[in-house]
């Protein structure tokens, strides 16, 4: 691909019909990033069954519009409520509401913006010139590497989450795996702890337990509370540009974060955010800010998810294999729309790859221009009075767990984790392992014990494979650092 | 003349006043640490009972169906072990006598308010499952007690707020995005 036709893609971008596409599109990704339960995949799956009448290259903009906005919509929900309006916002939930609680609602979603259109345009210089190369590396991660990865997740998150101890963030994490297990085993199709429900043979719904989670229990704490508290927003919205360079080493960390697992196929922006928000605190100057409102983790997050999202278009694109479920589901309005991702897609069409990053490119733009306009009129809905605006997002949140299997079980799923989460929260134990469990559960379960079966039970490829040998190292340092065998450094005596 | 210093009060300082505020989480620590203790075990007999795989030696769980379930398993009930057994020994160092009835009003009296958000919910939700109601009606039904219950506006307003809102969220979502409400 050269500069020349980069250009020739953007330029046939241009027109009135390709830009107002381009425009609602980003829009209704926004808003259903924003709106807790319907998630890119739903806007993009809604969108699909539009598109058949229209241009592949119209189909492309659209598609990819929406996947890209609706994963930086997800921070608005996150923010203003502390309701991930998706799962790849659930870092950011951690920060961005703690800061919006400080009065500075309106600079953090500002914050998240910028970092998502980091984010978008380094995913997208990845996407323009490492295609070959990244695509040839991800074919070196196999399942070893990508169990062992799963569970680092999980043991950093549980050990930065955990409220104290370590341990209730392990257990938490743990309490993810087995939930994930419930439903048909990928693998022999055997059903387990269904109890005979034909609901649960498809496994716990995520969205669901995810809205449960963190949407109802945010809702019943902030109603529960005598007087909610109050959340004013600043007219703030732009971060200082001396600010935005005092995070670059983080977003670019954070970008080679989330370009690693958009590569990677089938991972996702989910655990590119998680991945990228641990790795981010555990390498923090101020650790401690973590969790209080930390610009830095917010964009930690923001970053790797917008990221992963063109990233996730690589695999798709070379080996015809989804990086994310979201692009699974563009790989099939591609199909629809006679394009067969592939080896041979770009030797056949060689003007593919231009198109694709011209379109990265405009979405990027659209989303800083629209998300920094909208910022303000949307940090508006927090004056709206807790007691009104928190009904209404509760009933949001109960089409969002009903809308993506139509199914009134769902429902009761969401009640069913809330009910979990307010336990779990009385009891000190983190819910984010959990949901990480939950997530990287069916990775972890396949990945491992399609290991064990080609080494017949043996540790041997987790030692012999060096990516494999680091990251069991890792998982042994997170261990030892949380027992008394660790060196810690000890407390400084109190000032005289 | 100065009464002798209570060895007990010495090694749990603040011992009486604190002691509701530490017993608490010890106590939930120990319910929590015997329920998760107790799922692992369920989850480990549950999984052994799934058909194991037919190769031989110890790689026979790793490459089974139960793998997973046996190794969550396990740690979780090694780790409720511990948590209860910590919270035990926290518990042993709690004075007895330190146990205040005041503590325990304030505890349920803080409980009520979002046992009862969270049993508007549960209502909510358990219409809608039910399909005893239409979506929108049951919206309107839930929006206006909530609002009334949680004195967000006068009666009119919270009326004419639920009731614009459930439409609202029925003509976007139900005729708009055409998404076959509850």
């Amino acid at each position: 691909m050269t500069l020349s036709g980069l250009g020739d893609a953007l330029l046939h971008l241009c027109t009135v019909e390709t830009l107002l596409y381009a425009t609602g599109s980003m829009l209704l990704g926004i808003l259903f990033g924003a709106l807790p339960g319907l998630t890119a995949a739903l806007g993009v799956a809604l969108l699909t069954g539009l598109t058949f009448s229209l241009s592949t290259e119209h189909t492309l903009v659209i598609l990819l519009c929406i996947y890209v906005g609706a994963i930086y919509g997800g921070s608005i929900s996150a923010v203003l409520m502390n309701i991930p309006g998706t799962g790849a916002a659930i870092a950011t939930a951690w920060e961005g509401y703690p800061l919006a609680r400080r009065g500075e609602a309106g600079l953090a979603i500002g914050v998240a913006a910028t970092a998502s259109f980091a984010g978008t345009l380094l995913g997208l210089t990845a996407l323009a010139f490492a295609t070959p190369l990244l695509s040839r590396f991800a074919l070196q991660i196999a399942s070893p590497e990508i169990a062992l990865l799963a569970i680092l997740g999980i043991l950093l998150v549980g050990s930065l989450e955990g409220a104290g101890t370590a341990l209730k963030g392990w257990m938490a994490g743990l309490f993810g795996l087995l939930l994930s297990t419930i439903g048909l085993d990928a693998i022999t199709a055997q059903p387990r702890f269904t109890f005979g429900s034909s609901d649960l043979m498809g496994s716990v719904p995520f969205i669901a337990a995810m809205i449960g989670l963190f949407g109802m229990t945010q809702i019943v704490e902030s109603l529960g509370q005598r007087k909610p508290a109050a959340v004013h927003s600043l007219p703030r919205v732009l971060p200082q540009f001396r600010a935005f360079l005092g995070f670059l080493p983080t977003t670019v960390r954070s970008a080679l974060v989330g370009i690693g697992i958009g590569i990677t196929p089938g991972v996702g922006e989910n655990i590119a955010s998680l991945l990228s928000y641990s790795i981010a605190r555990k390498r923090s100057r101020e650790p401690e800010r973590y969790g209080k409102g930390s610009y830095e983790g917010l964009v930690a997050a923001e970053t790797a998810n917008n990221a992963c999202v063109p990233a996730a278009v690589i695999p798709l694109i070379t080996l015809g294999i989804p990086g994310s479920p979201v692009t699974a589901i563009i790989l099939g309005a591609l199909l629809l729309h006679g394009v067969q991702p592939g080896p041979l897609l770009l030797a056949d069409r060689p003007e593919f790859l231009g198109e694709l990053i011209a379109i990265f490119a405009l979405a990027a733009v659209l989303l800083l221009t629209l998300a920094l306009l909208l910022a303000r009129p949307i940090s508006r809905l927090l004056h709206v009075p807790p007691g009104i605006l928190l009904p209404v997002v509760g009933a949001i949140c109960i089409i969002g767990a009903y809308s993506l299997n139509l199914s009134r079980f769902d429902i009761g799923v969401m009640v069913g984790f809330g009910v979990l989460g307010l336990l779990l929260r009385a009891g000190g134990y983190p819910t984010a392992p959990l949901v990480m469990g939950l997530i990287l559960g069916p990775f972890v379960e396949t990945n491992l014990r399609r290991t064990f079966m080609l080494s017949e039970g043996t540790l041997l490829p987790f030692l012999e494979r060096p990516l494999s040998l680091i990251l069991a190292g890792l998982i042994a340092l997170v261990f030892l650092a949380q027992t008394p065998l660790w060196p810690r450094r000890k407390p400084a005596p109190p000032a005289a | 003349m100065t009464p002798p210093p209570n060895p007990a009060a010495a090694a749990e300082p603040d011992s009486a006043s604190a002691a509701p505020d530490r017993r608490g989480p010890a106590v939930a620590d120990l319910i929590g640490g015997v329920a998760f203790g107790l799922l692992g075990l369920f989850a480990i007999a549950g999984a052994l009972q799934l058909p194991a795989d037919d190769a031989r030696g110890p790689g026979r769980y790793l490459v089974s169906t139960a793998a997973l379930p046996l190794l969550a398993g396990a740690g979780l009930a090694l780790g409720g072990l511990a948590v209860a057994w910590q919270a035990g020994r926290r518990l042993r160092r709690i004075s007895a006598a330190a146990e205040t009835v005041t503590g325990k009003r304030v505890r349920l009296a803080d409980a009520r308010r979002p046992l009862l958000v969270l049993g508007g919910i549960v209502a909510y939700a358990g219409v809608l499952i039910g399909g005893l109601l239409p979506f929108w009606a049951a919206t309107y039904f839930f929006l206006g007690f909530a609002m009334v219950w949680l004195r967000a506006a006068k009666v009119g307003a919270v009326i004419a707020i639920s009731l614009g809102t459930s439409l609202g969220l029925h003509f976007l979502f139900g005729t708009l995005m055409r998404l076959p409400l509850p």
